[in-house]
C-alpha cells in the first residue's frame, strides 16, 4: 500500500517537473530520441556497421538504406547509432570525471582555507589558462594507438576539472557566510551535515546544468579531435563520421546525406542537452520558480 | 488653516499573486486607507514590519510594479489649486510630476546609488532628466550648494558611493530628493539600519530641509521615537489598515487606539524600570486578515462585536481620530 | 598605488608560475607515453610513405633524442628544455626541414591573432549590447525571440558552425572562398586591395567564430541584465525619473558589463581552441592550422611550439585582462 502511495507521489512529481517550462519537456524529449537511438535501437543493428564494405557504396537514402550509404560502403543510419552510443557514453564519462574531480577539490580549497586553498588554486588556474585543445592534440598524438571512448574521456576529463573548482569554491565561500550558515553551525550541525541538508538546495541546480554542459563540451573536444584525425579512427564516433566523410571528399562529390547525418545529429544533441539544463536548473531554482509565481502570466 | 496637500481615499492596494495554475492569491497590503496630508506638516506612519506603511508609500507616491495592482481608491495631489489624480497617470506624466513635485527618499542602504558613476553625475542625470535647460556649470554649483546643505564636505560630489558611509549615502539621498525644488518629500525608513547619533542627525537634517524649503514631508518608520523627534502628526497602521491618526503630542500623552497604547507603552522612558509588556501573538497574515478588527486577536479588551464588524472610525476632534468599537460607546 | 603593488606583484607571479607549469605539463606529456616516441614517430613517418633523405632522417633521430634526452637525467633534460623555450629555439621543423619551427609559427601568427582579436572583439561587443537590451525587456517577443536563437547557437560547436557556413556560403552558394587568408599573388601591406581581399577570405572564419561567440555573450548578459534590472539602484534611477534609455545604458548595462569583462578571462582558452579549429576547417594559415599540419606530418618540433606558445598566449592574455580589470571598476581603483 505504502509502495502504491510512494509511486504515485513520485509520479506527479515527475509529471509536473516535465510540464514544469517547455525547456525541460524539450529537452527531456530530445534526450530520449537520443538514448533510444543509440542504446536501444543500436542493438539491432544487422550487421557491424563499421565494417567496410558491407554495402555497397555512395548510395542515397532510401528504403533499403534508411541514410544512404558511404564511400567505405557503410550504412549511415546504422552507424549513427554506434556513434551516437559512443559520444554519449564518452560524454558521461568526461563530464562525469571531471565534475567530481573539480567539485571536490573545490570543496576542500573552500573549506579548509589558507596553504592548501592556495595551492589548489595555483594547479586550478593553470588547468584553466592552458588551452585544452593543444594539450588534447598532444597527448593525443602521443598515445594514439590505444585510445577507446573511456580512456579518452578519462584523458578530456582530466584537462577539463579547473572550472568546476572555482565555481564550487566560490559558492561554498559566499554559503558560508550567509546567515544560514552560522544559524545551522550554531545549532550544532556537523559540517558534513550541513553540506548535505542546508547547502545541496543551492549547489544543485548548478551541478546539474554543469554536468549536461560538460557533456556538450566532451562531444566535442572528441570531435574537434577527429577532425585533426587523431581520435580512434576505427571506432563509431559523431566525430569519427564527420572525419571520414571530410576525407573523402563528401562535400564535393555532392554525398550530403553522409556528412548532414552527423552534424545534424550533434546539433540536435548539442541543442537538446543545453535546452534541457537550463530546464533543471530552472526548476531546482527556488528563486526562480518564486519569481514566475509572482509574476504570473503577462500580457 | 492647512491646506491638504495630498487626499488619499479609500485606498485599496493588493498584491495579487498567482500561485501556479489559476489560484491567485491577494495580499492585502493596503486595505481601504484613508487621510490626508497637509501642507509643509511633517507627517509619520508607524507600524510594525508587514503592515503595508511601504506599500501605501509606493502607491501614493505612485510607482506601481506588478504584482502590486491598485484594486480601488484614489491619490489626489493639490498642487498650485490643480488637482493631479497620480493613480491615472501615464510614465511620462508620472517622469514629470516625480522628483520635480514629490521626491522619494529610499533606506540609504549599501546599494541604493549607481556603484559605476560617481556621486555628481547621478544628480546630473537627475538634473538632465528634468530640466534639460540647467547647464553644466549651473548644475554643478546646484549640486554642490545642495551637497554643503546636507552637511557633506563638497568632496562627496566626486566619490563614488563606496567610498561612503552609511549615514554619508542617507544625506547624499535627502540632498538629491531636493535638488529640483521638490515640495513633497516621502521618506521611507530614513533611519533604520544608522546608528542613533547618525539618526539624530538625519532628523535634524530633515527638520531643517522642512523650514528652510518649506516642505511637506511624510516620514515611515517603526522607531517611535523618531516620529516623537520631528513629526507634528502621526499616523498608526496595521495589518493594512490605518487605526489611528492625530498630532504627535496627542498621540503620545493619550492614545485612542488599543495598538496605539501598546506601542507607547512600549517605549523606554527614563527612570522607569517597570517591566514593559508587548503585545502578545503576531501580526495577522494580510492575505487571510481576521474578521472583524484586525486587532481583536491581540486586543486585551476585544469584544464580541470586534470580532465580527470593522470599527468604524470615530472623530475625537478635528485633527485627530481612530477606528475602534470601543470608543464608539463612549 | 600600494593597494595595487599589492594586486600587481602576485598576479605576475600567479602569471610565471602558470606559464612554468604549463611548460612543464608540455614537457612531461612526451615522456608519459607507453611507446616510445621516437620510434614510433619515425615508424609513422615512414609509413606514410613520405620520403626524408637520410641526412635529414639522421638529424631527425638526434634531434629527437636530445628533445626526449637521452642525453643526461630527467634533469638535465627539463632545463635544456626550458632553455630552449625561453630562447624560442624548438629545433627545425621536421617537415619544413631545415626552416627553424618557430619562424614557421611566426609567420602564422599574426593571422591568427587578427582573426582572433576581431572577431572577439566584435562577439563580446554586439553580444553584450543585443543581450542587454534583451535581458532589460525580457518580457516582449522580440527578446524572447532573440533568446531562442541564442539559445540555439551557443551551444553549437565551433567547427559545426564553420562546416554549416561552408556548406551554405561557400558550397552551396558560392559567395566567399572556403579555404585560405588571401588569395595568391597578393602580399600582405597596408594597401586597400590587400585589406578588402583578405577580408573577403577572413569572412566566413571570422563569421563563425562571432556567432557561436554571440551566443555565449547574449546569454550571459541576459541574465546578468535580469539579476541587475531588479538592484535597489536601478529602482531607484527609475522613481527619480530618469529616461528609460539612460536607466538601461548608465545603469544597468554599464554595470551588467564589468563582470563580463572577467569572463573573457574565463572563455579565453575556449574562444582560443575554436579558433583553431575553425581554421582548420577554412585550411586558414594561423597556428591552428599550422598545427593541425603538424599532426598530420608528425612534425613533432612544430607540435611542441605551437602548444608551447599557445600557454603563453592565453596566460598573458588573462594576466592582461586582470590587470585591466581594476582600471575599469571604479570599486577597485578607487580604494
Amino acid at each position: 500500500m505504502v509502495v502504491i502511495t510512494n509511486l504515485k507521489r513520485y509520479a506527479r512529481f515527475l509529471w509536473n517537473f516535465l510540464r514544469f517550462s517547455p525547456n525541460i519537456t524539450v529537452g527531456i524529449v530530445i534526450c530520449l530520441v537520443i538514448l533510444v537511438m543509440g542504446f536501444g535501437i543500436s542493438l539491432f543493428a544487422p550487421y557491424d556497421p563499421r565494417r567496410w564494405g558491407s554495402t555497397p557504396r555512395n548510395l542515397p537514402p532510401s528504403s533499403d538504406y534508411l541514410l544512404g550509404t558511404t564511400s567505405i560502403g557503410q550504412d549511415v543510419f546504422w552507424f549513427l547509432t554506434y556513434a551516437i552510443r559512443n559520444s554519449m557514453l564518452l560524454g558521461v564519462v568526461g563530464s562525469a570525471i571531471g565534475l567530481v574531480i573539480g567539485t571536490v577539490l573545490g570543496l576542500i580549497a573552500g573549506y579548509k582555507g589558507g596553504i592548501i586553498e592556495k595551492f589548489i588554486l595555483l594547479i586550478t588556474d593553470t588547468i584553466i589558462v592552458v588551452p585544452t585543445l593543444p594539450i588534447l592534440i598532444l597527448v593525443s598524438t602521443m598515445i594514439k594507438k590505444q585510445l577507446d571512448m573511456v580512456m579518452l574521456g578519462t584523458i578530456i576529463a582530466l584537462l577539463t576539472w579547473g572550472l568546476p573548482v572555482r565555481n564550487v569554491r566560490s559558492m561554498i565561500l559566499s554559503l558560508r557566510e550567509r546567515e544560514f550558515s552560522h544559524v545551522a553551525s550554531f545549532s550544532g550541525f556537523k559540517m558534513l551535515n550541513i553540506i548535505t541538508s542546508e547547502y545541496t538546495p543551492h549547489v544543485l541546480p548548478w551541478i546539474s546544468a554543469s554536468f549536461i554542459s560538460r557533456i556538450n563540451m566532451a562531444i566535442g573536444m572528441e570531435v574537434t579531435l577527429s577532425i585533426f584525425g587523431l581520435s580512434s579512427l576505427q571506432e563509431a564516433t559523431l566525430g569519427t563520421m564527420i572525419y571520414w566523410a571530410l576525407n573523402y571528399q563528401a562535400l564535393l562529390k555532392g554525398l550530403w546525406w553522409w556528412i548532414l547525418t552527423p552534424v545534424v545529429t550533434i546539433i540536435f544533441s548539442v541543442l537538446g542537452l543545453f535546452i534541457l539544463s537550463v530546464g533543471i536548473s530552472e526548476f531546482l531554482n527556488p528563486r526562480i520558480r518564486l519569481h514566475r509565481i509572482m509574476i504570473g502570466e503577462k500580457k | 488653516m492647512s491646506q491638504t496637500i495630498i487626499d488619499v481615499n479609500d485606498l485599496k492596494a493588493y498584491y495579487n499573486i498567482r500561485t501556479g495554475g489559476n489560484t491567485t492569491v491577494s495580499v492585502k497590503a493596503v486595505d481601504n486607507v484613508s487621510f490626508q496630508i497637509n501642507k509643509g506638516e511633517i507627517i509619520g506612519i508607524i507600524g510594525e514590519s508587514g503592515c503595508g506603511k511601504s506599500t501605501l508609500t509606493k502607491t501614493i507616491y505612485g510607482s506601481i510594479y506588478s504584482p502590486l495592482t491598485v484594486v480601488g481608491g484614489s491619490v489626489v495631489y493639490n498642487i498650485d489649486s490643480k488637482k493631479i489624480d497620480i493613480l491615472k497617470l501615464g510614465r511620462s506624466a508620472l517622469n514629470r510630476i516625480w522628483w520635480e513635485i514629490i521626491s522619494y527618499i529610499p533606506q540609504g542602504s549599501m546599494s541604493i546609488l549607481n556603484p559605476t558613476i560617481r556621486i555628481r553625475d547621478q544628480f546630473l542625470d537627475v538634473i538632465n532628466a528634468h530640466d534639460k535647460s540647467i547647464g553644466k556649470k549651473e548644475a554643478k554649483e546646484m549640486i554642490l550648494k545642495h551637497i554643503d546643505r546636507v552637511g557633506l564636505p563638497s568632496e562627496v560630489a566626486t566619490s563614488f558611493p563606496h567610498q561612503l558611509s552609511g549615514g554619508m549615502k542617507q544625506r547624499v539621498v535627502i540632498a538629491l530628493a531636493t535638488i529640483l525644488g521638490s515640495k513633497i518629500l516621502l521618506a521611507d525608513e530614513p533611519t533604520t539600519a544608522l546608528d542613533v547619533v547618525v539618526q539624530r542627525g538625519i532628523l535634524q537634517l530633515l527638520s531643517k530641509i522642512r523650514e528652510e524649503l518649506k516642505c511637506t514631508i511624510l516620514v515611515i518608520t517603526h522607531d517611535m521615537g523618531v516620529h516623537a523627534q520631528i513629526c507634528d502628526r502621526v499616523a498608526i497602521m496595521y495589518a493594512g489598515k490605518m487605526v489611528e491618526i492625530g498630532p504627535v503630542g496627542e498621540i503620545y500623552k493619550e492614545p485612542l487606539h488599543p495598538y496605539t497604547r501598546f506601542l507607547i507603552q512600549s517605549l523606554p522612558k527614563i527612570g522607569d524600570k517597570s517591566r514593559k509588556i508587548s503585545v502578545s501573538g503576531r501580526p495577522p497574515s494580510l492575505q487571510d486578515p481576521p474578521q472583524g478588527c484586525r486587532f481583536h486577536p491581540r486586543c486585551a479588551f476585544a469584544k464580541d462585536i470586534c470580532k465580527n464588524f470593522d470599527p468604524n472610525i470615530v472623530t475625537i476632534n478635528p485633527h485627530h481620530w481612530a477606528a475602534c468599537h470601543l470608543l464608539e460607546a463612549k | 598605488m600600494g593597494a595595487l603593488k599589492e594586486y600587481i606583484i602576485p598576479r605576475i607571479c600567479t602569471y610565471v608560475l602558470v606559464v612554468f607549469i604549463g611548460i612543464t605539463i608540455c614537457f612531461f606529456i612526451p615522456r608519459f607515453t607507453p611507446v616510445d616516441p621516437v620510434l614510433a614517430i619515425i615508424n609513422r613517418l615512414t609509413e606514410s610513405g613520405q620520403y626524408y633523405d637520410p641526412d635529414a632522417l639522421s638529424q631527425l633521430i638526434d634531434s629527437m633524442k636530445e628533445l626526449y634526452g637521452l642525453k643526461g637525467s630527467l634533469l638535465d633534460q627539463y632545463i635544456a628544455f626550458l632553455r630552449r623555450a625561453f630562447l624560442g629555439d624548438f629545433g627545425p621543423s621536421l617537415a619544413n626541414f631545415p626552416t627553424p619551427a618557430v619562424s614557421i609559427m611566426n609567420r602564422a601568427l599574426p593571422w591568427t591573432i587578427s582573426l582572433l582579436f576581431v572577431s572577439t572583439i566584435v562577439a563580446w561587443l554586439v553580444g553584450n549590447l543585443i543581450g542587454g537590451i534583451a535581458g532589460y525587456f525580457s518580457e516582449r517577443n522580440w527578446a524572447k525571440g532573440l533568446g531562442a536563437f541564442a539559445t540555439v547557437v551557443y551551444p553549437t560547436p565551433y567547427y559545426i558552425m564553420a562546416l554549416l557556413l561552408i556548406m551554405s556560403l561557400s558550397y552551396a552558394i558560392p559567395i566567399f572562398p572556403s579555404y585560405g587568408a588571401i588569395s595568391i599573388g597578393i602580399n600582405p601591406s597596408l594597401s586597400l586591395e590587400f585589406i578588402l581581399n583578405y577580408a573577403y577570405h577572413a569572412f566566413l572564419p571570422a563569421l563563425s567564430l562571432i556567432i557561436v561567440g554571440y551566443g555565449w555573450w547574449f546569454l550571459s548578459m541576459r541574465s546578468i541584465v535580469i539579476h541587475t534590472k531588479s538592484e535597489e539602484y536601478v529602482q531607484f534611477g527609475e522613481m527619480t525619473g530618469l529616461p528609460r534609455r539612460k536607466l538601461l545604458l548608465r545603469y544597468v548595462i554599464r554595470n551588467s558589463l564589468l563582470p563580463q569583462v572577467t569572463g573573457v578571462s574565463v572563455a579565453l582558452a575556449s574562444i582560443f581552441s575554436g579558433a583553431m579549429i575553425t581554421e582548420v576547417v577554412f585550411s586558414y594559415p594561423g597556428i591552428g592550422y599550422i598545427l593541425y599540419q603538424a599532426v598530420i606530418n608528425g612534425d613533432f618540433n612544430l607540435m611542441m611550439a605551437v602548444v608551447t606558445y599557445s600557454i603563453i598566449a592565453t596566460a598573458t592574455a588573462t594576466l592582461i585582462l586582470d590587470l585591466i580589470y581594476p582600471l575599469i571598476d571604479p570599486r577597485i581603483k578607487y580604494k
